[in-house]
């Protein structure tokens, strides 16, 4: 029976930090209140509240941890006691989250996770670094040979370097993907509100009120009963232009200070991120639970010549919070050349080639085009009615799109079979791949749809644990009905072979 | 790759033939229990109401419309379910073809079935009926239904499918 582990002393500020703001919002509450004269409801709410935080507090202190020969036991709490036990196998992600206060203190928030749930299932305020190390040892089952240096945050022991991000890189995803976006749309809607856009642009335009009811009077060109707005319109389209701007160099920032020194390494078992700038972000993902990797091109990244690399890992699949660790882009940016050697260090023996795809059945445009075409129509005829040759042209130039996007997404969509794994990528604008090893394939299945039978036609599916919200999910459209028949035999046969372990 | 040498020919089973009953049976359930009450609202907005005529005339050919579909549900679509789904079970895992116009072939091998549930309610316990639902540890098929077995094939078949050694750490 090992001895049992208490939470670093330093776990009281913490707490009391979080508990603090907890009461934040009620404590306020009461001072607003009690300046309008009715402070008696918000002390209220603030004394029920300040006896739980209170509780709170002691149960996060009293918390005492040791590890077993198979499992974590955790226990917590002085009067109602809780224990609870967390085998190592079920184990399914660590996670050491540390802010600069961790940082100056040296500790760390550790965060452990078991399948399939969306709260950490035990979250560790806050350990000491040689603890955190401690425990990933005995949790990954490991020991490593090099003690960590002692006076760094970080517990990097030595391990394979996959992938390092420059600045210069983390600029350019955020520029590619657009982060924040909510923080920014957040701020503009406060300007609009307080009319701060009042107090700043007259300065540059003359009146604001065309640009108001644009939408009234382009509203009304439509119909036949007005110009055009091409002035208001103008300052609309600027407007937007400097917002994309705006939101792409904060994007471009938010990423080179979240993602500050991003660093992969595979180490034994398991894929290690470690990123941050202001907090310090360490993910351990055991590579065993690794369920399928998806390989994501938007047109920004194939004007850069880049890729973006997820890994779909058992239990949590984005679920969006500032604050968690961003498990599953492993590579939020990679030069497409070192895409075949990135995915051969993470998947050995996967033979990755983007070339030799098993298209679509050839009546696949046929089916791809008809659909949204009828749709098209059917949306413009009001608009024909109103204005026949505008209605028309748009309808013609729908029609046109329809068909080119119909014929690149059937060029684009393919599967291939190797006796290791499947693939499947599809999209042309935003290209994705997916690649899932036939040890994780949970079940397959074959969908025929009556427009799918009458062109001799089947969707083949692959299911994996935890696909749900995944950006990619193996379904792969269009197959010819004996091919499809075939790759479900196939895959069934290999993956009953394959035993599955996590 | 040798499995298929004890096995032969595989013997596709088709759903007990109680099935088709108890399907009827459900779907006049069904349609007796939406049919009425329509019927009844429309009643009351025929004598407590006044729209005009033809607001009654749409309504009572909507009416027949719900309760011929409903009927038809209950009467001819058994029959068809039943015809359209049968299932394989073997060494491999279990394959479960069904869908009358949307068709699907769902297979699961046998090491990834997690559990498996027999479930039987009142009017299933009448017909002699269970439904075997497997579960696996997929997204998608999360979880896969062989509604009305016959309650021992149910049974047989879950022993039968249950991982024998737990090899697996999930």
């Amino acid at each position: 029976m090992e001895s049992e582990r208490r939470l670093h002393p330093a776990s009281f500020v913490f707490a009391l930090g979080s508990t603090a703001k907890n009461l934040l919002l009620p404590m306020a509450a009461t001072l607003f209140a009690y300046r309008s004269g009715e402070w008696g409801l918000g002390l209220g709410v603030a004394a029920v509240l300040a006896p739980l935080s209170v509780i709170a507090l002691v149960r996060v202190l009293s918390i005492r941890y040791r590890f077993e020969e198979h499992e974590m036991v955790l226990r917590s709490g002085f009067v109602f006691r809780s224990v609870r036990h967390l085998p190592y196998g079920r184990i399914h992600n660590l996670d050491a989250v540390q802010t600069p206060l961790h940082r100056i203190l040296r500790v760390a928030e550790v965060r452990i996770e078991t399948g399939g749930g969306a709260e950490p299932e035990a979250a560790l305020r806050v350990v000491s670094l040689d603890a955190l190390d401690e425990m990933r040892r005995e949790v990954f089952g490991r020991r490593t040979a090099a003690a960590p240096a002692p006076d760094l945050p970080s517990t990097l022991a030595p391990g394979d370097v996959i992938l390092r991000l420059s600045p210069r890189e983390l600029m350019l995803s955020g520029f590619i993907h657009s982060k924040g976006i909510l923080l920014v749309g957040a701020v503009f809607s406060l300007l609009f509100e307080f009319r701060l856009f009042e107090r700043f642009l007259p300065a540059y335009l003359d009146d604001l009120t065309p640009a108001r009811s644009l939408m009234r009077e382009f509203g009304l060109w439509i119909v036949g009963k007005g110009g055009l707005p091409a002035e208001s319109l103008g300052i609309v389209l600027a407007g937007l232009s400097l917002l994309l701007l705006t939101l792409r160099g904060f994007s471009m920032f938010w990423t080179a200070v979240t993602l500050y020194g991003y660093t992969l390494v595979h180490q034994a078992d398991d894929l290690r991120t470690e990123f941050g700038f202001f907090t310090r972000v360490s993910a351990t993902t055991p590579l065993k639970r690794a369920q399928a990797l998806t390989v994501q091109e938007g047109p920004l990244h194939r004007l850069f010549g880049r890729v973006t690399v997820r890994l779909q890992t058992v239990g949590q699949v984005s679920v969006d919070a500032p604050e968690r660790p961003t498990r599953e882009k492993i590579a939020p940016v990679l030069r497409r050349t070192a895409l075949a050697p990135f995915i051969d260090r993470i998947f050995p023996g996967i033979e990755f080639r983007d070339e030799a795809w098993r298209p679509p059945h050839p009546r696949a445009f046929r089916r791809a085009v008809i659909a949204p075409s009828i749709m098209w129509i059917a949306l413009a005829s009001p608009l024909i009615y109103l204005r026949p040759s505008l209605g028309l042209a748009a309808v013609a130039c729908l029609l046109a799109w329809t068909a080119l996007n119909a014929k690149l997404q059937v060029k684009y969509t393919g599967w291939r079979a190797t006796p290791d794994a499947v693939f499947f990528r599809s999209g042309w604008i935003w290209r994705q791949m997916t690649v899932v090893r036939v040890e994780r394939i949970q079940g397959v299945s074959l969908h025929e749809s009556p427009f799918d039978r009458r062109h001799h036609m089947a969707s083949v599916h692959v299911d994996t644990l935890g696909a749900r919200g995944a950006p990619h999910l193996v379904r792969i459209p269009y197959v010819p009905r004996t091919e499809a028949s075939e790759l479900l035999d196939d895959l069934y046969r290999r993956a009953a072979h394959v035993p599955f372990s996590v | 790759m040798d499995e298929t040498a004890d096995a032969g020919v595989r013997v596709r089973h088709k759903l007990a033939p109680a099935a088709i009953p108890f399907d009827r049976t459900v779907g006049w359930i069904t349609a007796v229990s939406i049919s009425v009450p329509l019927l009844l609202a429309f009643l009351i907005g025929y004598w407590a109401m006044s729209y005009p005529w033809w607001v009654y005339v749409l309504a009572a050919v909507l009416w027949v419309a719900i309760t011929a579909s409903l009927v038809w549900l209950a009467e001819v679509w058994p029959r068809r379910s039943y015809d359209a789904t049968s299932y394989v079970v073997d060494q491999v895992g279990v394959e479960i073809w069904r869908g009358v116009h949307w068709r699907a072939i769902i297979a699961v091998p046998r090491s990834r079935v997690q559990h498996i549930d027999v479930l039987q309610g009142p009017l299933r316990r009448r017909f002699g009926l269970a439904a075997l639902v497997i579960f696996t540890a997929g997204s998608e098929h999360s979880s896969v239904r062989l509604d009305n077995l016959a309650h021992d094939v149910a049974l047989g078949l879950r022993d039968q499918l249950l991982p024998q050694a737990s090899d697996d750490g999930i």
